[in-house]
């Protein structure tokens, strides 16, 4: 199993605890002409496992950060691979030709066989993620960790352009404490319903 | 130059979804005089899509689409990437958008690499700057918004529920045309639906809810969801989870709202039991009105409530219903 991240140096702790957690080689591709744009990033990981033999790939259903919820889908596009996002159970069947997954799909959970290789994205509920060992965290010391640039991987001229751009970013109006209504329960629920019908457009 | 802007239009249980009119008006703010907005409706053949076709055309759009393929009636990736993928091809559009649902989310980016397109997901709001068109979205799972452009054509764009208006039907009746395409038949697929093991409880999406009623560790059980879903049902309503509630098993986390789980703006967000975690908050700030029913005074939910009710959520939930219940009657 090889862990992968596309990022900057710091990438490198995360890479080291999912060594430590038990996977057997980790991959950064750190490069500052790597835009920050999904289409890139996808791009980027694509070109690197084109060249890698794999039956399984596994991803984030998104990042909690810019919850693009792009890169896997795009990667497995790219490659020429089913995907199935968002799930929240994996079963490899037996020799490995391929997998039945869960998925929720707004309150319906679906079961979906999958040729392999295939890519799927994680979502909340798929595993408990194990700590990681004391040595666990020794033996990830002496795995292997390589560190590429664009210049180890075969990309085409104009694959890394960004398609998008940042113009600016702003915060929230934040939101005050409201209303705290008193009185016993029963006229703190009539003054709640009287309120809401109101103002919420209720029936 | 005249762009040509491409709604996938989506359906459930033989309607169009709220989320549909809400990406037409998102594809209709993104366009300029002069260019051409056009619908697309995939499904199966039985799922009713000529008179959703007729529905659609009396909305501004020069074309509707029907792509209907016995291998559509159920969403599945690689056959809708399939079928959708030599339609697109031909239409060439400098633009689509969809809705940031379940099979938005998971078809948009399979779209957008097959068109080379960059992509924006889950836009809150368009905003025009001079010739530009600028997509706001959240970050940080809504602690922040950005505010981003296209450098280049084609688009993708997905739009959150809830947030962008619905378009309204074309003023004087001009209708759209409709134009049927046959799904040219799968080949092999790799990916198959097996079956649906579990069916959704109630018809209203969480996501697209008017009306969320949401329970956390305070609900203590699974059967402690009863007087929620109660009201909810009265309100026609949806109910939700905190993330405390899923990992004690008091219910799925299909149902979890907050960071890791569905990010919900409905108009009205009732919070049951909730004490208000960062994670949760992520999930439920941008909702209209929140109100905040908990037994602890000091719980930070209360800080973002609208209007609070300190109080054990099994005796005013079911006080609530029954005066609601006699409003309606």
């Amino acid at each position: 199993m090889t862990v992968l991240s596309v990022g900057p140096q710091r990438a490198l702790e995360a890479l080291r605890t999912a060594l430590a957690m038990g996977a057997d080689e980790a991959v950064l591709i750190g490069d500052e002409r790597i835009p920050q744009d999904e289409y890139a990033v996808a791009a980027v990981i694509a070109a690197y496992l084109k060249g890698q033999a794999y039956d399984l790939v596994l991803g984030g259903s998104f990042s909690v950060d810019t919850g693009g919820g792009q890169v896997a889908v795009r990667v497995a596009e790219a490659l020429g691979i089913p995907h199935v996002a968002s799930i929240t159970k994996l079963d490899v069947n037996g020799g490995g030709g391929s997998a039945t997954v869960e998925r929720d799909a707004e309150g319906e959970l679906e079961r979906i066989e999958v040729s392999l290789p295939a890519l799927f994205t994680a979502q909340q509920g798929l595993n408990e993620p194990r700590y990681p060992s004391l040595p666990g965290i020794m033996r990830a010391k002496k795995k292997p960790l390589a560190q590429l640039t664009l210049d180890d991987l075969n990309i085409e001229d104009g694959r890394l352009e960004a398609r998008t751009e940042r113009i600016s970013l702003s915060l929230p109006q934040p939101r005050e404490a409201g209303l705290v209504l008193k009185g016993s329960p029963a006229e703190q629920a009539a003054a709640l319903a009287a309120i809401l019908r109101g103002v919420s457009g209720l029936r | 130059m005249s762009r040509t802007y491409i709604v996938i239009a989506e359906h459930r249980d033989g309607k169009l979804r709220q989320v549909a009119l809400e990406a037409l008006r998102a594809a209709a703010d993104s366009a300029c005089e002069g260019d051409t907005l056009q619908a697309v409706l995939i499904g199966g053949p039985d799922d009713g899509l000529d008179g959703l076709a007729a529905e659609l055309a009396a909305y501004p759009l020069a074309k509707v689409h029907v792509l209907a393929g016995e291998a559509l009636d159920r969403y599945n990736p690689e056959a809708y990437v399939q079928a959708l993928a030599p339609l697109l091809e031909t239409l060439q559009p400098d633009g689509l958008f969809l809705g940031h649902t379940a099979i938005g989310r998971d078809l948009a980016p399979a779209l957008a690499a097959r068109m080379g397109a960059g992509q924006l997901s889950d836009v809150t709001a368009i905003e025009r700057e001079g010739d530009r068109v600028v997509y706001v979205r959240p970050i940080y799972a809504g602690k922040a918004f950005e505010r981003k452009a296209f450098r280049s054509y084609p688009w993708v764009v997905t739009v959150r529920p809830n947030n962008i208006p619905a378009a309204a039907p074309s003023a004087g009746g001009a209708a759209a045309e409709i134009v049927r395409h046959a799904a040219e038949p799968a080949g092999m697929l790799r990916t198959v639906v097996r079956d649906v093991v579990r069916k959704a409880t109630g018809s209203i999406d969480l996501t697209e809810a008017r009306i969320v009623v949401s329970g956390g560790r305070g609900v203590k059980s699974a059967e402690g969801f009863g007087p929620l879903e109660e009201l909810a049902a009265l309100l026609g309503g949806a109910v939700g989870a905190s993330r405390g509630a899923c990992d004690a098993g008091y219910c799925g986390y299909d149902r979890q709202i907050g960071q890791t789980g569905k990010v919900v703006t409905p108009e009205l967000y009732i919070a049951c039991g909730i004490s208000g975690a960062i994670q949760h908050v992520a999930g439920m700030s941008g909702s209209r009105i929140i109100v905040a029913i908990n037994k602890d005074p000091e719980a930070p939910i209360f800080q973002l409530a609208d209007y609070g009710i300190v109080g054990d959520l099994f005796e005013i939930v079911p006080l609530l219903t029954a005066e609601f219940r006699r409003a309606l009657a």
